[in-house]
């Protein structure tokens, strides 16, 4: 199948002192991450708020461009490109952020909002309002309603326009960030659902990022466990789930509330055994010496992040 | 000891409008139970919170009807005195972001010894030995160093498990948790839900809880019951609630979850979003969303029934083994 996206060694490091001290601080918010995106699929990215997700997102973007690494999009390396050149992949990469409410322009109104877009890409006049009305369709708001402004909708209402506005860029990838976080229980299944007809309808591939380890077993084809900036665990959704390796995949999973429902841990009688690291390494939440990490295949598709042992 | 909300009705009034933010509110919290009041955002869960504890502001408030009974006493009917002798001592509460909620100005030891101070009668030192006690039961060991920290030198999860310390340094009889761990990370949330379990367990305290997420309220409840639109629409225990929901917004709420075994199909879903408390529907407020509705649900509004031994719901179409 065809890879959409690739990353390759993808590293963001922050640096600076502080307003007194003037010792150099040099923080790597995301660490060596590589891994492939299929076309037509699902990737769900989960960790703990702090663990590198959006900075990743933003690195893939390129709005915070990566300091070093290669991101491979429908087979350019983007970190090549110059500002110019990005911008038909700018398209075909859209991301939707966690609080819609501040991702609307409250003084615009949806018509204003999602017309910027059309007109920045060319989009022919003439067709821009139906265009408009086609995609607030798609995505279930009333049409007619698009002459309003962001803080007539709700938060479930404002994160459809928001998705409508992504999608009238036509784009291949879509970077889901948070979306449904800060909805409520019975908002978050239709903007779910939506997200789901929406990646049939238009072939859409999806980066989903969360921290909700239920939502992303969910959807995703395959899953990403981030933690300190490092994919530690990476693998197809049931795998992860049926055969976790990494610690920090273990603890996330038991500590995912709800542990009846999916019953993932419970479950006494598993047939496949934890993955067992080869010898000399160790599957470790600990930072070892930084320069012996390394992503090792325990099945098919399956790594898992272990650290040389030291020593014995 | 029980803390019993009967009937309880309150509406927002501001200039001509009234909104009818509980529709009379029924439930019962008793001594090391943990009794969890869910629901979406807008359907009363804080209101009935801040109801308890007295912290609305009136007006806009207004209490229609209804008693909030704590111990056999009405509090509704105490006077605003007598009411701040018990709160605190006897019933406590702790909020969703502890950063908004700790004074910023203040170390953490002073805002311990503070009630301790008031309530208890203790003097400085004593209250102070019985500050680094509690910090060592919400699991801040190394006490002193935390009484001697401002709240922006701690983490958020140091920050909840401190308001709990404040919370319940008078040892409380009842505490309500509202959304407590709902701001903080997946391994800290365990983290407090654990803490939460331990105080029950350990104090015998009677503990409300409220949240939004159903699976943290399974992991954590003995009984639970569920507000739609300021009414309880269903109350029962853990168990049954989790295998026999009867009310249609239950049984919705619980289809409506994510979660890996139901991968490749559709999530079900409500439609509609939670009436505005100043617009609720006619007859059962759940009626425009609900799949199963019907004339009579439009006219009617359905009464609390006990379909089941201990089981209540609020729906003209609930079934049981009847009685």
């Amino acid at each position: 199948m065809d890879q959409i996206l690739k990353l390759i060694n993808v590293t963001k490091i922050f640096s600076g002192h502080g307003i007194v001290s003037s010792k150099h601080n040099i923080f790597k918010a995301v660490n060596n991450v590589s891994f492939n995106i299929e076309k037509d699929t699902i990737f769900g990215l989960v960790g703990e708020s702090g663990c590198g997700k959006t900075t990743l997102a933003r690195s893939i973007l390129l709005l915070d461009p990566p300091t070093y690494g290669e991101i491979v999009f429908l087979e350019k390396d983007l970190t090549k490109l110059s500002g110019k050149q990005l911008l038909p992949f700018r398209m075909k990469m859209q991301i939707v952020f966690q609080d819609p409410h501040s991702a609307l322009n409250p003084k615009l109104t949806i018509y204003k909002s999602m017309k910027e877009g059309l007109s920045n890409r060319n989009y022919p006049k003439d067709k821009i309002k139906s265009r408009i009305e086609e995609l607030l369709d798609v995505v279930g708001i009333t049409p007619s309603h698009m002459y309003r402004f962001p803080h007539e909708f709700s938060g479930g209402q404002k994160q459809r326009i928001v998705i409508a506005r992504a999608l009238s860029m036509e784009p291949e990838l879509l970077i889901l960030d948070e979306p449904v976080s800060s909805l409520d229980v019975s908002i978050q299944a239709q903007i779910i659902n939506l997200l789901l007809d929406l990646k049939e309808k238009f072939r859409l591939t999806y980066l989903f990022i969360s921290h909700d380890l239920n939502l992303v077993a969910y959807l995703s084809d395959r899953i990403g466990v981030m933690y300190k900036g490092r994919i530690v665990e990476i693998g197809d959704t049931d795998n992860i789930i049926d055969n976790p390796g990494h610690p920090y995949t273990l603890k996330l999973f038991s500590s995912a509330p709800g542990k009846m429902e999916i019953g993932i841990h419970n479950n006494e009688e598993k047939d496949d055994p934890l993955p067992i690291p080869p010898d000399g390494f160790v599957f470790s939440n600990d930072n070892g010496e930084a320069n012996t990490f390394k992503l090792i295949q325990v099945e098919d598709g399956h790594l898992v992040g272990c650290y040389k042992k030291i020593g014995n | 000891m029980e803390l019993i909300v009967k009937n309880l009705d309150l509406s927002f009034v501001s200039g001509g409008s009234e909104a009818h933010a509980l529709r009379g509110i029924d439930f019962s919290v008793k001594e090391g139970e943990i009794h969890s009041l869910v629901g979406e955002s807008g359907s009363g869960k804080t209101v009935t919170s801040t109801a308890i504890m007295r912290l609305l502001l009136s007006p806009p408030a207004r209490i229609n009807s209804g008693e909030i009974i704590l111990d056999g006493i009405n509090t509704l009917k105490m006077q605003e005195k007598e009411h701040r002798k018990i709160r605190g001592k006897k019933i406590a509460m702790i909020f969703q972001e502890p950063s908004k909620y700790l004074n910023p100005t203040l170390k953490i030891g002073k805002q311990i010894t503070e009630s301790l101070i008031l309530h208890l009668g203790m003097d400085k030192k004593e209250a102070v030995l019985r500050a680094l006690a509690i910090l060592e039961t919400v699991g801040l060991g190394g006490g002193k160093r935390v009484l001697n920290s401002y709240p922006h030198e701690l983490s958020g999860g140091m920050k909840q498990r401190a308001m709990i310390a404040i919370a319940i340094s008078c040892n409380p009889d009842f505490l309500i948790a509202d959304e407590p761990t709902t701001a903080l990370d997946v391994t800290l949330q365990l983290q407090i839900l654990e803490l939460i379990l331990s105080l029950k367990e350990k104090l015998s305290m009677g503990i409300l809880f409220i949240s939004h997420d159903l699976r943290v309220v399974h992991d954590i409840s003995d009984r639970i019951s569920v507000i739609y639109a300021g009414k309880i629409v269903e109350g029962t225990s853990k168990n049954e609630l989790f295998s026999n929901p009867l009310h249609p917004y239950t049984q919705l709420l619980l289809k409506s979850i994510p979660d890996a075994e139901k991968r490749g199909t559709r999530l079900t879903t409500i439609p509609g979003k939670v009436p505005d408390a100043e617009n609720i529907p006619t007859g059962c407020a759940f009626h425009p969303r609900c799949p199963k509705a019907q004339d009579i649900c439009r006219e009617k509004e359905p009464e609390m029934k006990e379909y089941i031994k201990g089981h209540f719901s609020a729906c003209h179409f609930s079934q049981g083994e009847g009685f």
